[in-house]
């Protein structure tokens, strides 16, 4: 029984190991950037894994789920989340971390726009139709925090502005994150 | 003696019984990081923001203050000691990431805070629970929904009589029902 037993743990220590060897193969996989090329050239990368470096400049207080690296310049920034890792604790804040992870794009095109568009429109129109009869469209804005549809506008018109079929925004998702030891 | 049918009672309250011994940690977790996530837009459930007033002490930092500099100020408004980085998000303002806190300056005036994050006792754990922290703890929580559902059904058979499904409970259970029901109808 014992032997068997001892034959079985063998067999799965074996297998576990034989998993390790991948790690090799996608360090090879991996380009490291800076944040600055990283952004100047993201399109290139896209769907791609990336490593950077640099400072964390915030941690969603919501559950840590994501975070903004920087780059030497405060321009310099991409946005990281966790994915299936642990999120990230606000203590990162202030700190260099590396960070590998596959490049995620979200392209934003005018059929993206539209929809867009459409939902804040069906959103708008069920919220709150006694306060559209009832309260000026002054006062309804004053409590607006922001307007979605100006978002919207906005978007467009960089759109409309960049030449290009769509605008596309990046972020890291985050395959390991390693905290770089301060200077 | 004869043999009566299965003790279909018998077992439904022993389910309910000790299924609501096991989820008893898990539903307080969920149903008070539920009421602080529902009022997000009132308070911050995670942190307690702590804020101070500082004023830069030698003049107006500007734009090339370096690292001896910003420790000198920070030990001078009792943050000695922590001190991890400073850069300049704007050209009208300095940020000084301290360990838990950070400090923001206006490079002219030298005006500024110190904020300090403090974590909620209890509701900050509780509420990183909620927010499904890893694939192995959603996995988790599907199983407890569904202890959830399995002490909510066995409860209705709990009691016979007036007081059990049939009398009091066919009300209450109803009203659990319709209040509900008359938020979808009216919002949905």
């Amino acid at each position: 029984m014992l032997k068997k037993l001892a034959l079985i743990v063998l067999a799965v220590a074996f297998l576990a190991s034989c998993a390790g060897d991948n790690t090799d193969t996608a360090t090879s996989d991996v380009t490291e950037l800076t944040i600055a090329q990283l952004n100047a050239n993201a399109a290139d990368y896209a769907g791609k894994m990336v490593k950077v470096t640099g400072t964390v400049d915030h941690v969603c207080q919501h559950g840590g789920k994501r975070m903004f690296l920087m780059g030497d310049e405060p321009s310099d920034r991409i946005k990281v989340e966790c994915g299936d890792q642990p999120p990230f604790k606000p203590e990162f804040e202030g700190s260099d971390f590396t960070v590998s992870g596959t490049l995620i794009e979200l392209r934003v095109d005018e059929a993206y726009l539209d929809n867009m568009a459409s939902e804040i429109q069906a959103e708008e129109h069920e919220a709150c139709p006694a306060e559209q009869q009832s309260q000026d469209a002054a006062e309804h804005a004053e409590h607006d925090d922001h307007d979605p549809l100006a978002q919207v506008k906005a978007l467009r018109a960089k759109l409309a502005e960049s030449g290009k079929d769509f605008l596309g925004y990046y972020h890291i998702e985050c395959a390991s994150a390693v905290e770089v030891a301060a200077k | 003696m004869s043999q009566r049918g299965f003790k279909w009672r018998k077992w439904n309250n022993i389910l309910h019984r000790d299924i609501g011994y096991l989820v008893f940690g898990m539903t307080i977790i969920y149903a008070l990081s539920g009421i602080a996530l529902n009022h997000m837009k009132d308070w911050n459930p995670n942190f307690q923001v702590n804020r101070r007033d500082v004023q830069w002490t030698q003049g107006a930092p500007g734009h090339d203050v370096n690292r001896a500099q910003v420790e000198t100020f920070l030990a001078e408004i009792g943050e000695e000691g922590m001190y991890k980085k400073h850069y300049y998000p704007s050209p009208q303002f300095m940020k000084v990431f301290l360990k838990r806190g950070s400090v923001i300056l206006d490079v002219q005036t030298g005006e500024g805070y110190v904020e300090r994050l403090q974590k909620r006792p209890l509701f900050y754990e509780f509420n990183w629970l909620h927010y499904n922290p890893t694939r192995l703890w959603t996995w988790f929580s599907d199983v407890f929904c569904g202890l959830l559902i399995i002490v909510s059904i066995t409860g209705l058979f709990v009691l016979k009589g007036r007081k059990g499904i049939t009398g009091r409970g066919a009300w209450l259970t109803g009203l659990g029902v319709v209040i509900p029901a008359v938020f979808l109808m009216m919002y949905l």
